[in-house]
C-alpha cells in the first residue's frame, strides 16, 4: 500500500510539473499538429516579417483586400453538417483572400454559444465575427454598424438585385444595420400528412382564418384515433405566436422604435382561443401539453403522435421530417386582421467592435452570404438563402424537405401576409418563461382568462420598460 | 403449523415483498437508462415517434455516425480528451486536497480557524458567481482561445492543483481528524518529521477518503459541461459532454441516435470506476461524518 501511495504521489507531482509546462504537447491530445518551439538552428532574432499582399485579393466582381495579413475568429452554433459546410466556405474564402485566415469556433448549441459569447464579450476576448439570433439587440453595444461598408467591403450584399434587403431591416437598431443574414426563416404550421390521410381526414387548406382553423379541428377530431388531437397547444411555448396574434390586431408586442401596443383585450382574445380549444378537445389536456416543450422534434407532441397540426419554424421541417417515418407538410398560420407573418433573419453574422480587422471581417460576411460557390456549399443549412440567385437556383432543384420549405416560403411571400420581423422584446427568455407560467395557471384553472390577460399585459409592459 | 414455521413463512413472505418492491422501484429508476440503451439501436426517425422499449427495427448506424464525432474530430478523440482531463483533475485534487486537509487537520498555524472558515465559505459560494472573474483571470494569463491546445485545458486543470475544491478538503479534514493522534506522537518520538508523518502515517490511513475524492472528482469532471464549454472552443479540444451536445441542434436536424449511442458508451468509464472502487468509496463516505 505504501508503495502504491508513494507512486501515486510521485505521479501527482510529475503530472503537476507537466501541467505547468504549457509548451509540451500531450500525446494523443489532438489530431492536428501543435506548433512547438522551433529547432535551435531555425531560430532567428529578427521579427517575422508580415508582408502586405503584393496584389489586391478577391474573386471577380467582389471587393478586393489590400490590407495586412490578418487572422479572424468566427463564433457560431450548429451541428456537424453545418460545421463541415462552414469549414468548406472558409477554405473557399481563404483561397480567394489568402491574406485573411478565418478560424471557426463552433459551439455545440445556441444557448451554449451565448453562454460562451457573453462571458467572452465581458472579458474582451470574443470572436471577431459572431453569429447572432433574434437576441442581437441585447449585444448591440458590441456590434459594428455595417452601413458605412455597404459601398465597399459589403457591396455585393448591399445590392438589392442580388440580396434580400429586408434582412437588414430586421437586424437594425437605432438606424444602424448590425448584421448580414445568410438565410431567412418563417413560422409555419406543420401537419402529419400520413396520420390525417390514414384517418380519412382532409389535409389543412393552403390558407385559413382562425374560424376556419377551429372548424377544421372540429371536423377532424372525430376521425382521429383515441388520444390524438387535431392541434398542438402552442399558446405559450414561444413568444412569436402571440406576437403574431398581436400583430394581426395591429397591437404589436414590441416595435423597432421601442414601443409596445398590447392591451388586455388582445391578450384575453388569445387565451380565449386556446382555452376554447382545450374545452372542445381540439388540443391535448394541460398535463399532456406540459410534457412537451415544443422546441425541437424530441420535445414535440406532433412527433410523439399526440396531435396532427403544430407550430414550428419553417427551417425545422427537415429536422421534424427526419424524426418520424410519417410524411409531413407545411401550411400557413391562420389569417385575420393585418398581415403578420414575420420574416426572420436566420443565422445573422455580426462583427465584434474589437475585431482584428473590421474590413477583413466585412469581406468575409459579404463573401459568405452572397458568393454563388458559397451558396452552393451552404444549400439551405442556414435557412432560406437571402441571396436571390442562390434562392432561385436552389428552389429549382430542391427535393424532399427542402422542396416543402421553398414551396412554403414562396407561397407565404406571394400571400401578402409577410412582414419584417419585429425585434425581440427585451428579456425575451423571461418573457417566454413567464408567459408559460401564466398560461399554465389559466390552463389549470388557477387564473381566469381576464386575470391571465392582465398578467400578460403587465409582463410585457414591465419588460418593455427595460428596453 | 407451529409458531416457528409460521414465523418463518411470514418472514419469507415479508422478505419476498420487500425485494419485489425494491426491484420495482429499481426498474422505475433504471427505466431512462434502459430506454436510452434500447433507443440507441433504433433508427433516428423512430426514436421519438415510437418510444416503446421493444424496437420495431434495429440498427448499429447510430454507433457508426456517433463515433464519427463532430467537425472532423472523431468521438474517440473526445474520449481521449475527457479521460486525460479527468486523470489530471483527479491527480491534482488528490495531491492538493490531501496536503491542505493535513494542514487543517493536524498542523498548528496562525489564524487556522479563519482560513478554515474562509475555505468553508467558498463551499457555500455558488460557482456561477465566480464564473466571470475566473474567466477574466485566465484570459489575463493568456489561457483562453490559445492556439496551443494544451493551454486551453489549464483553466480547468490548474486550479485542481491548488485545492480549490473545498468540499474535498473538508471531507479529508474530517477523515484525518478521526485518525488517532497517538500514531503521530509515536512517529514523532521515532524521529519522523511532519512530512514523514504525512507520507507514512496519514496518507496510508486516509485511503478510503482519497478514493472517494478521486471518484467524485472523476465523475464531476467527466459530467461537467459548463467549464469545458467556456474554455474549450476548438472542436479538437472538445470532451465527451461537449461532443454529445454537438449532436443536438434545435435549428437543424439532430443526430439523436448518435447522442444515445455515445451516451451509452460514455457511461462505461464511470460505471467501471464506481463498481471497482465501491468498497473504498462506501467506507470513505461512512467514516467522514458526511452521510451520502
Amino acid at each position: 500500500m505504501k508503495k502504491t501511495l508513494a507512486l501515486l504521489m510521485a505521479a501527482a507531482m510529475a503530472f503537476g510539473l507537466t501541467a505547468c509546462g504549457g509548451d509540451q504537447p500531450a500525446a494523443n491530445n489532438t489530431d492536428t499538429p501543435v506548433a512547438t518551439t522551433a529547432p535551435a538552428a531555425e531560430v532567428t532574432t529578427e521579427p517575422a516579417a508580415v508582408e502586405p499582399p503584393a496584389v489586391a485579393e478577391g474573386p471577380e466582381g467582389y471587393p478586393q483586400y489590400t490590407g495586412d495579413p490578418v487572422e479572424l475568429r468566427l463564433a457560431y452554433w450548429g451541428n456537424d453538417d453545418r460545421v463541415q459546410r462552414t469549414d468548406d466556405v472558409i477554405a473557399l474564402f481563404e483561397s480567394y483572400y489568402p491574406s485573411i485566415k478565418v478560424t471557426g469556433e463552433p459551439a455545440p448549441g445556441t444557448n451554449e454559444m451565448f453562454d460562451m459569447v457573453k462571458t467572452q464579450l465581458t472579458a474582451g476576448n470574443a470572436a471577431d465575427i459572431i453569429q447572432m439570433g433574434g437576441n442581437f439587440a441585447d449585444f448591440k453595444e458590441f456590434i459594428v454598424p455595417l452601413q458605412s461598408y455597404f459601398g465597399g467591403e459589403l457591396a455585393n450584399v448591399a445590392d438589392p438585385a442580388a440580396f434580400d434587403q429586408t434582412t437588414f431591416d430586421i437586424y437594425s437598431a437605432g438606424g444602424d444595420r448590425l448584421g448580414v443574414c445568410v438565410g431567412k426563416n418563417l413560422l409555419a404550421l406543420v401537419y402529419n400528412k400520413t396520420l390525417l390521410e390514414s384517418a380519412g381526414a382532409p389535409l389543412p387548406p393552403a390558407t385559413w382564418t382562425w374560424e376556419e382553423m377551429k372548424a377544421y379541428g372540429e371536423s377532424v377530431k372525430a376521425l382521429l384515433p383515441e388520444g390524438v388531437y387535431p392541434f398542438v397547444d402552442n399558446a405559450a411555448n414561444q413568444a412569436n405566436y402571440i406576437a403574431y396574434w398581436f400583430r394581426q390586431l395591429d397591437k404589436p408586442v414590441w416595435t423597432s422604435d421601442l414601443q409596445t401596443f398590447v392591451d388586455a383585450d388582445g391578450a384575453k382574445g388569445w387565451l380565449d382561443v386556446w382555452t376554447g380549444y382545450i374545452a372542445d378537445g381540439l388540443v391535448p389536456d394541460a398535463e399532456t401539453t406540459g410534457g412537451y416543450a415544443e422546441t425541437s422534434p424530441d420535445t414535440s407532441a406532433l412527433i410523439a403522435g399526440k396531435a396532427a397540426v403544430g407550430l414550428i419554424w419553417a427551417n425545422q421541417i427537415g429536422a421534424y421530417q427526419g424524426a418520424t417515418t410519417d410524411e409531413l407538410g407545411l401550411t400557413v398560420l391562420p389569417t385575420g386582421g393585418k398581415p403578420a407573418l414575420a420574416t426572420q433573419g436566420s443565422q445573422c453574422f455580426t462583427i465584434n467592435k474589437t475585431a482584428a480587422s473590421v474590413e477583413a471581417a466585412a469581406l468575409f460576411l459579404n463573401f459568405f452570404a452572397s458568393h454563388p460557390e458559397a451558396a452552393a456549399i451552404l444549400q439551405t443549412n442556414r435557412g432560406i438563402p437571402s441571396s436571390i440567385p442562390a434562392l432561385e437556383s436552389l428552389s429549382a432543384s430542391a427535393e424532399g424537405a427542402d422542396k416543402i420549405l421553398f414551396d412554403y416560403s414562396a407561397f407565404a411571400a406571394a400571400s401578402g401576409q409577410t412582414i419584417p420581423q419585429d425585434p425581440n422584446l427585451p428579456g425575451d427568455q423571461e418573457f417566454i418563461q413567464e408567459l408559460q407560467r401564466i398560461y399554465q395557471a389559466v390552463q389549470f384553472g388557477e387564473a381566469t382568462n381576464d386575470e391571465g390577460a392582465q398578467q400578460i399585459v403587465e409582463l410585457i409592459t414591465r419588460l418593455a420598460a427595460t428596453g | 403449523m407451529d409458531v416457528n414455521t409460521k414465523r418463518r413463512i411470514l418472514g419469507g413472505v415479508r422478505l419476498t415483498l420487500t425485494h419485489l418492491v425494491i426491484i420495482v422501484i429499481g426498474l422505475v429508476m433504471l427505466y431512462p437508462v434502459i430506454w436510452m440503451i434500447v433507443s440507441s439501436f433504433k433508427p433516428n426517425n423512430m426514436i421519438f415517434s415510437d418510444t416503446s422499449l421493444i424496437p420495431k427495427a434495429l440498427t448499429l448506424d447510430n454507433y457508426v455516425t456517433g463515433w464519427k464525432g463532430y467537425a472532423n474530430v472523431s468521438f474517440g478523440q473526445f474520449f481521449i480528451n475527457s479521460i486525460l482531463l479527468c486523470v489530471f483533475a483527479v491527480v491534482g485534487n488528490v495531491f492538493s486536497c490531501t496536503l491542505a486537509a493535513y494542514a487543517f487537520g493536524r498542523l498548528k498555524f496562525s489564524l487556522k480557524w479563519l482560513w478554515f472558515a474562509v475555505m468553508m465559505l467558498s463551499v457555500m459560494l455558488p460557482a456561477h458567481v465566480t464564473t466571470i472573474p475566473r474567466y477574466l483571470l485566465f484570459n489575463a494569463f493568456g489561457w483562453t482561445s490559445s492556439k496551443d491546445v494544451i493551454v486551453n485545458y489549464l483553466p480547468i486543470v490548474a486550479p485542481k492543483f491548488l485545492a480549490v475544491d473545498a468540499f474535498f478538503v473538508f471531507l479529508l479534514v474530517q477523515f484525518i481528524r478521526g485518525l488517532p493522534k497517538d500514531l503521530d506522537e509515536a512517529a514523532t518520538i521515532d524521529g519522523c518529521s511532519r512530512t514523514g508523518i504525512f507520507f507514512r502515517i496519514v496518507l496510508p490511513l486516509t485511503t478510503p477518503a482519497i478514493v472517494t475524492t478521486a471518484l467524485f472528482t472523476f465523475i464531476w469532471t467527466w459530467d461537467d459541461f459548463f467549464n469545458q464549454l467556456l474554455y474549450l472552443s476548438s472542436p479538437n479540444t472538445f470532451t465527451v459532454s461537449m461532443g454529445l451536445r454537438s449532436f443536438v441542434d434545435n435549428s437543424a436536424s439532430s443526430n439523436w441516435g448518435g447522442v444515445l449511442a455515445m451516451s451509452t458508451l460514455a457511461m462505461i468509464p464511470s460505471f467501471i470506476l464506481f463498481f471497482s472502487l465501491q468498497k473504498y468509496f462506501v467506507r470513505g463516505i461512512a467514516t467522514t461524518g458526511i452521510k451520502g
